[in-house]
């Protein structure tokens, strides 16, 4: 805990701060209550990671009722809510101004969220580079302007935009119409409605650093030597294997058999796992898988693989498209049960092992897919935190994390 | 003459954006104020043009048909046009969201917000319960009420964003709280219910400007080169937002319907719109096909 007067704010806050022990709004924390660092940089970590930490006290039945009431708004607007995870760390909002350097996005309730712009500019992205891949245009924003032509009927850029319609195949023709009417154009609002993506459980945010070697060189100061010194920055992110809901609504009635409604959901899903959101996405953060699918727990997709589907120029829609649209889970069934527990066994070269619960002394099976924390491999007697489900009679574990 | 009077609560359950165009200031698209006392609304003329757009919808009537024509009016040659028989008021704040360092987040008002409501209150014949103890504002100008079991004490202040208060706890304030929760929150909100008489605190007039003016949700957004992935030149804005946990309500007034052939008197009228409307999950303000803008309307109160 930073000294009271390090505090930049009033006096009696600050100590109200120092000597209340259940906060539960990390936000609150991470905007109001950061240390002045001006004087001594590592204060800047010790203020992230009383955030962190306060991040792990967060009201869980406000998260509850939020959820319920945010299902509640979804299905008004006639969406299916579905769950990804985040593959890796996850962090929106980097850039926002911050007193502690670097952003993040915090709801008002202290839970990370991703706004509903974003989710809808991921999804709008995916959809350009669908089409890009069919049309192999000289730049995409050439093709987002096409696409986004506006104007009435006999205007000049709406001419232009049929016209260009007209020369392509049928299968672009209908994407680039489903494009306008899922997104919509400065002149015409979109039909699809993008919420906010909200944790479906309490999440865990853990610190990371980024640690440019050339600061000087950085700044346009001085050429890349060595003896600059490296500066760490540290920020928060969301820990990997964090369940959030996301919904794809629709304005007015739903078209027949909901096709476009459903597209716009799948090119969502592919934009949340193929190119990713949030900050940092080049170095591997803000990617979302979908949750391990019960029935074929070793089908768990794999980012490389659709990748290297997606490189390729697609002939058709359907493959095209990707495939990881995880369904509609309804909310309660899918919702696994935390469980704390200790491990008998792992084998890393199979990858299985088993583990008892703490309170039951049951035992349980569990393989590497389960296992949160990419190449982890827990040892015997490691205390665990994991997550199981009930179905066809069997108990499941979905998911083993570090307790 | 209005003949039917009620009272609709909005409940703010996703940011909601009621936009005055572009703002001179610090936001680039900030939202509909009161001019004088600065505080946030939706001006009448939305209000009642959402009421139109959902009454028609969900009742399947075609936008000139009868039905429509004598609740909202028509526009017309000389002779032709007639008034409408509902007249919507402002929507104003009654309850505005802040962070607080204990119970995660505080439902905040003040004695002036309270006046104004317990005023429209009186005049749709709904009975509010004020207590003279409240009517005197406390001294002490850094003093706020809370309930006798507030979650927002955290230790001896309660501290909202940077700023502390000190505490004052009065049974008044559960009391006003229940009733809102009763009153304004849809029934199947069991967990916020509970939560309103906990987290409810009545603020100093000037703190409570201070939140409403400077506290609500300001949005940055970038538009990135699909190309490039960088922001755009010229493609970063900001939006202001009413917060989730927002309540505001609005007087709906009535009359018997001025259209001929429809024999509907200002009860009638009111019921349309109450078994249209009450519970009812209604989309208010810009941003639509980001999900904002997301209420549950009630409806309370039908004096006559």
């Amino acid at each position: 805990m930073p000294n009271l007067l390090d505090i930049p704010i009033p006096l009696q806050s600050a100590q109200t701060f120092r000597d209340h022990k259940g906060i539960t709004n990390p936000g609150l924390i991470f905007d109001r209550f950061a240390p002045d660092w001006s004087g001594q940089a590592t204060l800047k970590k010790d203020g992230l990671e009383v955030v962190r930490s306060a991040a792990e006290k967060a009201d869980s039945a406000l998260l509850q009722g939020w959820n319920a009431r945010w299902e509640a708004v979804v299905r008004a607007a006639n969406a299916e809510p579905f769950s990804l995870k985040t593959d890796w760390r996850f962090i929106a909002g980097l850039g926002r101004k911050g007193s502690l350097e670097v952003g993040f996005t915090f709801h008002r309730y202290g839970f990370p969220i991703l706004p509903g712009s974003s989710v809808k500019g991921i999804a709008r992205a995916w959809a350009l580079i669908e089409i890009g891949q069919q049309v192999n245009p000289a730049s995409l924003k050439k093709l987002d302007e096409i696409l986004s032509a506006d104007g009435d009927r006999d205007s000049a850029e709406r001419r232009q935009y049929e016209a260009w319609k007209a020369q392509q195949p049928k299968v672009v023709q209908g994407l680039a119409d489903d494009f306008r009417g899922i997104f919509g154009t400065t002149a015409a609002a979109g039909r699809a409605v993008f919420f906010d993506a909200i944790p479906a459980r309490v999440p865990k945010l853990e610190l990371d650093v980024m640690n440019p070697h050339f600061p000087q060189y950085y700044r346009g100061e001085a050429p890349p030597t060595d003896w600059q010194s490296p500066v760490p920055v540290y920020f928060l992110t969301v820990a990997p294997g964090v369940s959030f809901w996301f919904a794809v609504g629709w304005r007015g009635a739903l078209d027949a058999g909901q096709q476009l409604r459903d597209r716009a959901k799948t090119w969502l899903v592919a934009g949340l796992t193929e190119l990713g959101a949030g900050a940092k996405t080049s170095a591997g953060y803000g990617y979302f898988v979908p949750p391990p699918q019960l029935a074929q727990p070793a089908a768990v997709t794999s980012p490389s693989v659709q990748t290297a589907q997606m490189v390729q120029p697609a002939p058709t829609i359907s493959s095209a498209t990707p495939t990881p649209v995880p369904g509609a889970p309804s909310m309660p069934s899918e919702e696994p049960v935390w469980r704390t527990g200790t491990v008998r066994e792992y084998q890393p070269g199979p990858g299985r092992g088993r583990l008892m619960d703490d309170e039951t002394g049951d035992e349980l099976r569990f393989d590497r897919e389960a296992i949160t924390e990419k190449g982890w491999s827990p040892g015997k007697k490691h205390k665990v935190h994991y997550a199981v489900v009930h179905r066809e009679g069997q108990t499941l574990v979905v998911e083993v994390r570090r307790a | 003459m209005f003949e039917a009077k009620t009272l609709m609560f909005i409940y703010v359950e996703t940011p909601l954006h009621a936009g005055s165009g572009r703002g001179l200031g610090a936001v680039d698209l900030p939202i509909q104020r009161e001019r004088v006392t600065h505080y946030p609304i939706i001006q009448s003329s939305g209000v009642k043009g959402k009421i139109r757009a959902e009454v028609r919808q969900r009742n399947g009537w075609r936008d000139d048909s009868a039905e429509v024509t004598a609740l909202f009016g028509k526009a017309g040659e000389e002779g032709a046009s007639a008034a409408g028989a509902i007249a919507p008021g402002d929507a104003r704040v009654l309850l505005f969201p802040v962070r607080s360092l204990a119970g995660v987040f505080a439902w905040t008002t003040s004695l002036h917000a309270l006046a104004r409501f317990q005023r429209e209150c009186a005049l749709v014949g709904l009975n509010f319960p004020w207590l003279d103890g409240l009517s005197e504002p406390p001294e002490d100008p850094a003093t706020a009420l809370i309930g006798i079991n507030s979650a927002l004490k955290a230790g001896e202040s309660v501290v909202l964003e940077e700023f502390s208060f000190r505490p004052q706890p009065n049974e008044a304030v559960a009391r006003i709280g229940e009733w809102i929760a009763q009153h304004a929150l849809p029934p199947e909100y069991t967990y916020w219910q509970q939560e309103l008489p906990r987290k409810l605190i009545i603020l100093p007039e000037d703190y409570f400007r201070d939140f409403i003016t400077h506290g609500t949700e300001v949005q940055t957004h970038v538009r990135l080169d699909p190309d490039k992935k960088t922001v755009q030149t010229g493609a970063l804005w900001t939006t202001e937002s009413l917060p989730v946990d927002t309540l505001l309500y609005a007087p709906l007034m009535a009359t018997r319907s001025r259209v001929d052939g429809t024999k509907w008197s200002a009860g009638d009228v009111l019921n349309v719109l109450r078994e249209t409307l009450h519970g009812q999950r209604v989309q208010f303000g810009g941003d639509e096909t980001t999900g904002q803008g997301w209420t549950t309307v009630t409806l309370a109160g039908g004096g006559q």
